[in-house]
């Protein structure tokens, strides 16, 4: 009982640290408000189903975020509308036209654009992860993650610059 | 140059400015903890469900295949007797397999490829199910049916078996082909992405 006790305690101690975190990154995963909160609240069952075998082997940030991204992937391929979704947007972004939407959107609607594999380590970064730490996250190598973000960043800097755009 | 104007410095604070709307935690902690309730509940049931289908059915088929009328109704609920049981074992199986998906706090490439081995293994039990799940309990319906058309009435044993049969095939053909479809998606999207990571 108190062992129970003890891990609530935990959990709502990530939950107060990592709320907004997670709130964000749901954000650019999925479509909609209900379809994010969906997501959400399935991020933080995962983390609560997994905190009993935590031992603190990584940083806790990064068991979260490891945690986060495998769950708002896996909601991804179970939810089709999603994966449309994100099937236009692969489009759109492939199109390098400034479009009219597109300089009305902020940083999380730009986000929301990128290719998948791009999203997940803009978000990191945003985040203020470093490219190690996005390592043990992705398992995608430091260096590749750093020459990714740039060339991501450099996208980010423009499109938020062109008129119209207000972050 | 436009693209300099922003710092990865700022970037980032406009990221964590958005989209923090205040939380309240003890709210959300509950809402996860009772979400977490039903799951366990819902794992439960299933649990139950299968045992129910082991427990019930199976020892009435037994008992209806030691005191049939007939060799063949006999043999029939003999065969579906054995249908039963590989079914209710092959769901518990499917369940427990469900349960033990791969670790979530793995790398995200790790887990894509755990994903799609996984995937694999539901596929695989699904696609052989047909063979020693169905094949007993269709060959049972057969069975008794061939049972009335020699015993009692050729109308009535073909109506029996064909009536029973097409429906139960039929049924289990879509169910089976619509939860293949859904395993090839998530895997072609899974490897897919596991390309796109590489």
């Amino acid at each position: 009982m108190e062992a129970q006790s003890e891990l609530r305690q935990r959990f709502r101690g990530i939950v107060a640290l990592y709320a907004g975190a997670i709130r964000r990154l749901a954000a650019v995963y999925v479509p909609n408000a209900a379809d994010r909160d969906d997501l959400f609240q399935e991020i933080l069952l995962a983390v609560w189903q997994a905190l009993p075998a935590f031992r603190g082997d990584a940083s806790e940030r990064t068991w979260l975020y490891r945690i986060a991204h495998n769950v708002a992937l896996t909601h991804q391929r179970k939810n089709r509308r999603a994966s449309d979704r994100e099937a236009s947007l692969d489009c759109a972004v492939s199109d390098s036209r400034p479009s009219v939407d597109v300089r009305k959107l902020a940083l999380v609607e730009l986000v929301s654009q990128l290719p998948l594999e791009d999203r997940q380590l803009v978000v990191l970064y945003l985040e203020g992860l470093s490219a190690s730490e996005i390592e043990k996250i992705t398992g995608i190598r430091a260096g590749t993650v750093s020459v990714r973000l740039t060339r991501i960043r450099q996208h980010l800097a423009a499109a938020l610059h062109r008129p119209g755009v207000t972050p | 140059m436009s693209e300099q104007r922003e710092s990865p410095d700022e970037l980032q604070e406009h990221w964590q400015r958005q989209n923090a709307p205040e939380e309240n935690i003890d709210m959300t902690v509950e809402q996860v903890l009772e979400q977490d309730r039903k799951y366990q509940a819902s794992a439960r049931r299933s649990d139950v469900l299968a045992a129910v289908g082991a427990l019930v059915f199976l020892p009435l088929l037994l008992l209806a295949s030691a005191t049939g009328k007939w060799p063949e109704v006999r043999a029939g609920y003999g065969l579906m007797a054995v249908g039963c049981g590989i079914t209710a074992v092959a769901l518990w199986l499917y369940h427990r397999l469900n349960r033990h998906a791969p670790g979530r706090d793995l790398t995200v490439r790790d887990h894509l490829e755990q994903s799609v081995a996984f995937l694999e293994r539901q596929a695989t039990l699904l696609r052989t199910s047909t063979l020693w799940c169905g094949l007993p309990l269709f060959l049972g319906v057969l069975l008794f049916g061939a049972g009335i058309w020699i015993h009692m009435s050729k109308l009535v044993g073909a109506l029996f078996a064909g009536g029973s049969l097409l429906p139960l095939i039929g049924s289990w053909h879509m169910n089976n082909g619509r939860k293949m479809r859904q395993i090839a998606q998530r895997r072609t999207r899974a490897e897919d992405l596991l390309r796109r990571l590489a």
